[in-house]
C-alpha cells in the first residue's frame, strides 16, 4: 500500500462516521415529522391542511444547498445557535420531511374513501381511522418510495460539506487539500473512487429492498 | 432591523447585484436545460432498450443506472471536474453541469420509463401483434405512448429535481445563480438578503414548472385509466 | 469505537486499492512533499493559570470556556492541516497562545475551517469569535468588521507554469485568471483590472489544480501563500510585482469593543515576547522567505501600522 492512504483511509473513516450519524439523525427526523405532516395534509379541513401544504412546498421547492446555506448562516442571526451538525440535522430533515409528507399523503389517499367512512361509521375517530384503518395500509403502499427517499437523503448528507461538516465527503476534500499542497499528485482519482464506492456499497442494498418490496406488492 | 448580531437588514442591496445574479440565473437555466432535455432523452431511449430486454445492452443500461442512482450528485460532480483530468479527460465547468446534470437525471429517468412501458398491459401489444405490427411498430405506436404516459408524474418530478439540483455546480465553482450569490456574498458580506433573494427565484421558478408539469400531465393523462 | 474506526479504515483502504487496482490511478507514487508537524499546541507555552494582558477576556467567551477562532485549512504554512488531519500553521500557533491567555490551556479552543469567501459570514453569524484567516486589511472589510492590530502582511502575486510567458499583470488582460472567491487577490483584480476574466474558486488546492490543468493561465493570491506553493511545485514559478500590498489582521465583531480591546493587548503580549518572529522562523523553515518577510513581523519595538487611504491600488 502507498504510504499516502494509510493517513487518508483514517480520516474517511471518521468522515464516514459522521455521515452515518447525520444520516440517521435525519432519517427519523424526516420519517417522524413527515408522517405528522403529511397525515395533517389528509385532514378535511382546508385551513388546518393550509400550512402544512404551505411547508411542504417550500422545502420541497427550495434546493437543499439554499436551506443549508440559510440554516447555517441566518438562523444565528436572528439569535438561534445551532452547531453545525445541528444546522445540517434540521436543513436536510426540512427538505426530507416535505418529502416525506407528500409520500405519506399519496399512500393515505390511495385507501379506499370507502374505508374511512366504514371506519367513521364504526365511530372511530380521525386519530383512530388514522392510527388502525389508514396508516397501516398506507404504510404498505409508502414503504417502497420511503425507502427511496432514506436512499436519497442518505446520499444528500454529502451536502453538508458545503457548510463545512467534516463528513465523507469533507474528509476526502481535505485531504485532497493536502496532498495537492504538500507538491504531490492529489491522488482525487482513487479517494474520490472511495468515497463513490462506500455511498455505492451503503445505498445499492436499499434501492434493491425497496424494488423486490415494490414487485411483491404487484 | 438591528439585532442582537448587530446585523442590519438592506433589502435595496439586490437591486445593485441583479445585473451579475441575472447571468448566473442564464447559466444555471443553460446546464438545466440541456441537462433537462438530455435526461429525458436518455430515459426514453435506454428505458425503451431496457424494458424490451434486449440481451448485453440491458445489462450494462442496469450497471449505468445503479452506480448513477447509488452514489451522491455532488460526489459525481467533484469526480467528473478534479478526478477525470487525472486520467486525461478535462472537462469545462459548463459541459461538468450539464453532463452531471444529463446522467443523474437520465439514470432515475431509465428507470422511470422502464417501469412505466413495463406496467403497458400485454393485451394491448398482442392485440397489435394480432392486427400485423412488427414488435418495434407495436413499441412504437402502443407501449412508448402508453408507458411514457404513466411515467410522466415521476418524470416531471425528476426533471424538476435537475433543475434545483444545478445548484449543486457551487461546488466546483461555475458561476451559475447559487456560486453567484456565494461570490456577492463573499465580498459583500450581505448573506441574508444574498440567501433570500435567490431562495425566492428557485421557489418561484420551480413553482412554475411545477404548474407546467401539471397542465402536461393532465393534458396527457390516460382517459379513465390507470 | 476505535476499534470501528479502524475497521472502516481498513475498508476505505481497500476500496482505494482496488480503485487503485482497477488502473485508473497513473501514478501511485508518493511525493516528497514534506508538511511539518506543529504537533497539537504548537508553541505554546504549558498549561497554567490564565495571563493578565492587561484588558478582561469577553465575558460571553469566558463563560464558554473556549476560544472559537476561525483559521484557514489550505493556507501552509500558515494554516493548514497536517499529515495527522489537525491544523496547523504559524496562525494555528498564534490561536494556541491567544487560548493559553484567556484560560491558562493552549488547547481551550476551536479551530473551525473558513475560505475567503465565508469567513466575514461565519464572523457575522456568530460561529467563531474572532477570525485568523490570512485576511488583509481593506477599507471595505473595515466597514463591516473591525480589525486587531497587525500581525503580518502580504501583497498579491502571480503563480504561473515555469514556461509561461506571463512575468506581470499587465499581460493578463483579456486572459482567464484562477483567483480564491473573496481574496485580495479577487477584489483588486476587480477593480482594476476588469477585463480579466476570473474563475473564482474557494480552496487552494482547488485554484492550485485549476492552474495545472490549465483552466487559467495564472493563479493570483496573496505572495506568502505562492511561494510556499512554488517551493513545492518545482513546475511552477512566482511572477509579477506585488499588489494590494496591506498588513493582516485578525477581524472581530463590529462594534464589540470588549472582544478587540481584549484581542489587541493580547496580541501586544505576544509582541513583547517576540513570540511572531520565533514562531515565524519555526513554521518558516526558508531563511531566504524569513529574510523577505522579516519586516512584516511584529517584534518588540517595531510596530506594523495600517495604510490610512485605500490598499486596492491599481
Amino acid at each position: 500500500m502507498a504510504p499516502w492512504v494509510g493517513p487518508v483511509a483514517s480520516y474517511l473513516a471518521t468522515g464516514l462516521r459522521e455521515t452515518a450519524l447525520l444520516a440517521l439523525a435525519c432519517v427519523a427526523a424526516s420519517l417522524l415529522a413527515g408522517t405528522l405532516v403529511g397525515s395533517v395534509l389528509t385532514l378535511p379541513s382546508r385551513a388546518v391542511r393550509a400550512p402544512a401544504r404551505v411547508y411542504v412546498e417550500i422545502w420541497r421547492g427550495l434546493p437543499i444547498i439554499i436551506i443549508l446555506y440559510f440554516i447555517f448562516f441566518v438562523l444565528p442571526i436572528i439569535g438561534l445557535r445551532v452547531d453545525t451538525f445541528g444546522a445540517a440535522v434540521i436543513g436536510l430533515s426540512l427538505w426530507g420531511s416535505a418529502n416525506v409528507a407528500e409520500v405519506v399523503r399519496g399512500a393515505v389517499q390511495s385507501v379506499p374513501r370507502g374505508q374511512a367512512e366504514a371506519a367513521a361509521a364504526l365511530g372511530f375517530s380521525w386519530t383512530g381511522r388514522m392510527r388502525y384503518v389508514l396508516l397501516p395500509q398506507a404504510a404498505r403502499r409508502a414503504l417502497p418510495p420511503l425507502i427511496g427517499l432514506v436512499v436519497n437523503l442518505i446520499q444528500q448528507t454529502s451536502l453538508a460539506a458545503v457548510i463545512g461538516l467534516l463528513d465523507i465527503l469533507e474528509a476526502s476534500q481535505r485531504s485532497i487539500e493536502r496532498l495537492t499542497l504538500s507538491g504531490g499528485s492529489s491522488h482525487a482519482v482513487p479517494i474520490l473512487g472511495a468515497v463513490l464506492a462506500v455511498y455505492f456499497v451503503i445505498c445499492l442494498p436499499l434501492t434493491m429492498l425497496s424494488r423486490w418490496y415494490e414487485r411483491r406488492l404487484h | 432591523m438591528p439585532d442582537a448580531a448587530g446585523y442590519h437588514f438592506e433589502p435595496g442591496f439586490i437591486a445593485h447585484h441583479l445585473g451579475e445574479l441575472g447571468s448566473g440565473l442564464l447559466r444555471t437555466l443553460a446546464i438545466s436545460s440541456i441537462g433537462m432535455a438530455g435526461a429525458l432523452l436518455v430515459g426514453v431511449l435506454l428505458g425503451a432498450i431496457s424494458s424490451l430486454r434486449i440481451p448485453v445492452a440491458r445489462h450494462l443500461i442496469t450497471v449505468y443506472v445503479e452506480v448513477f442512482r447509488n452514489t451522491p450528485l455532488l460526489v459525481q460532480i467533484f469526480f467528473l471536474y478534479f478526478a477525470l483530468p487525472d486520467i486525461g479527460l478535462q472537462f469545462e465547468g459548463f459541459t461538468v453541469g450539464w453532463l452531471s446534470l444529463l446522467l443523474w437525471g437520465g439514470a432515475y429517468n431509465v428507470e422511470n420509463f422502464r417501469a412505466g412501458f413495463e406496467a403497458v398491459e400485454g393485451g394491448y401489444v398482442e392485440a397489435c401483434r394480432a392486427l400485423g405490427f412488427s414488435r418495434p411498430a407495436a413499441f412504437r405506436h402502443v407501449t412508448l405512448p402508453l408507458g411514457a404516459r404513466i411515467a410522466l408524474p415521476s418524470v416531471t418530478n425528476i426533471l424538476i429535481s435537475v433543475f434545483k439540483n444545478s445548484s449543486f455546480m457551487v461546488a466546483i465553482s461555475y458561476p451559475e445563480l447559487t456560486d453567484t450569490a456565494v461570490n456577492i456574498v463573499a465580498v459583500s458580506f450581505r448573506v441574508f438578503e444574498m440567501f433570500l433573494a435567490i431562495g425566492v427565484i428557485y421557489l418561484g421558478l420551480v413553482w412554475l414548472m411545477s404548474l407546467g408539469a401539471g397542465a402536461v400531465e393532465r393534458h396527457y393523462a390516460i382517459p379513465g385509466g390507470h | 469505537m476505535h476499534t470501528v474506526r479502524s475497521k472502516f479504515g481498513i475498508v476505505i483502504g481497500a476500496a482505494m486499492v482496488m480503485v487503485l487496482a482497477a488502473g485508473c490511478s497513473s501514478s501511485s507514487s508518493s511525493s516528497g512533499g514534506s508538511s511539518a508537524s506543529a504537533g497539537g499546541s504548537g508553541g505554546a507555552t504549558a498549561t497554567g493559570s490564565p495571563v493578565d494582558v492587561g484588558a478582561p477576556l469577553p465575558d460571553e467567551v469566558k463563560s464558554k470556556g473556549k476560544l472559537t477562532v476561525g483559521v484557514k485549512c489550505d493556507y501552509p504554512p500558515f494554516g493548514y492541516i497536517d499529515e495527522s488531519s489537525k491544523n496547523a500553521g504559524f496562525e494555528i500557533d498564534i490561536a494556541h497562545q491567544l487560548a493559553s491567555y484567556a484560560f491558562g490551556d493552549p488547547n481551550a479552543l476551536t479551530l473551525t475551517c473558513v475560505t475567503g469567501s465565508n469567513r466575514v459570514s461565519f464572523l457575522t453569524s456568530k460561529r467563531i469569535d474572532l477570525i485568523e484567516a490570512t485576511m488583509n486589511y481593506t477599507q471595505e472589510r473595515a466597514q463591516t468588521i473591525d480589525f486587531s492590530t497587525p500581525y503580518f502582511d502580504s501583497g498579491v502575486k502571480l503563480l504561473v507554469p515555469k514556461d509561461s510567458p506571463i512575468t506581470s499583470f499587465g499581460q493578463l488582460a483579456g486572459k482567464s485568471v484562477i483567483s480564491i472567491s473573496g481574496a485580495t487577490a479577487s477584489l483588486w483584480l476587480s477593480q482594476c483590472m476588469k477585463d480579466v476574466k476570473q474563475s473564482l474558486f474557494t480552496e487552494t488546492s482547488q485554484a492550485l489544480t485549476a492552474l495545472n490543468q490549465k483552466r487559467g493561465v495564472a493563479f493570483a493570491q496573496d505572495d506568502t501563500l505562492l511561494l510556499d506553493l512554488a517551493a513545492k511545485n518545482s513546475a511552477l514559478k512566482v511572477v509579477g510585482d506585488a499588489k494590494a500590498d496591506s498588513p493582516w489582521g485578525m477581524g472581530v465583531r463590529k462594534g464589540d469593543t470588549q472582544m478587540l480591546t481584549w484581542l489587541n493587548a493580547a496580541l501586544a503580549h505576544l509582541q513583547q515576547a517576540d513570540f511572531f518572529w520565533t514562531d515565524f522562523r519555526k513554521t518558516v523553515t526558508d531563511t531566504s522567505v524569513q529574510q523577505q518577510f522579516a519586516k512584516y513581523v511584529p517584534r518588540p519595538g517595531s510596530n506594523l501600522t495600517y495604510p490610512s487611504g485605500s490598499t486596492l491600488q491599481c
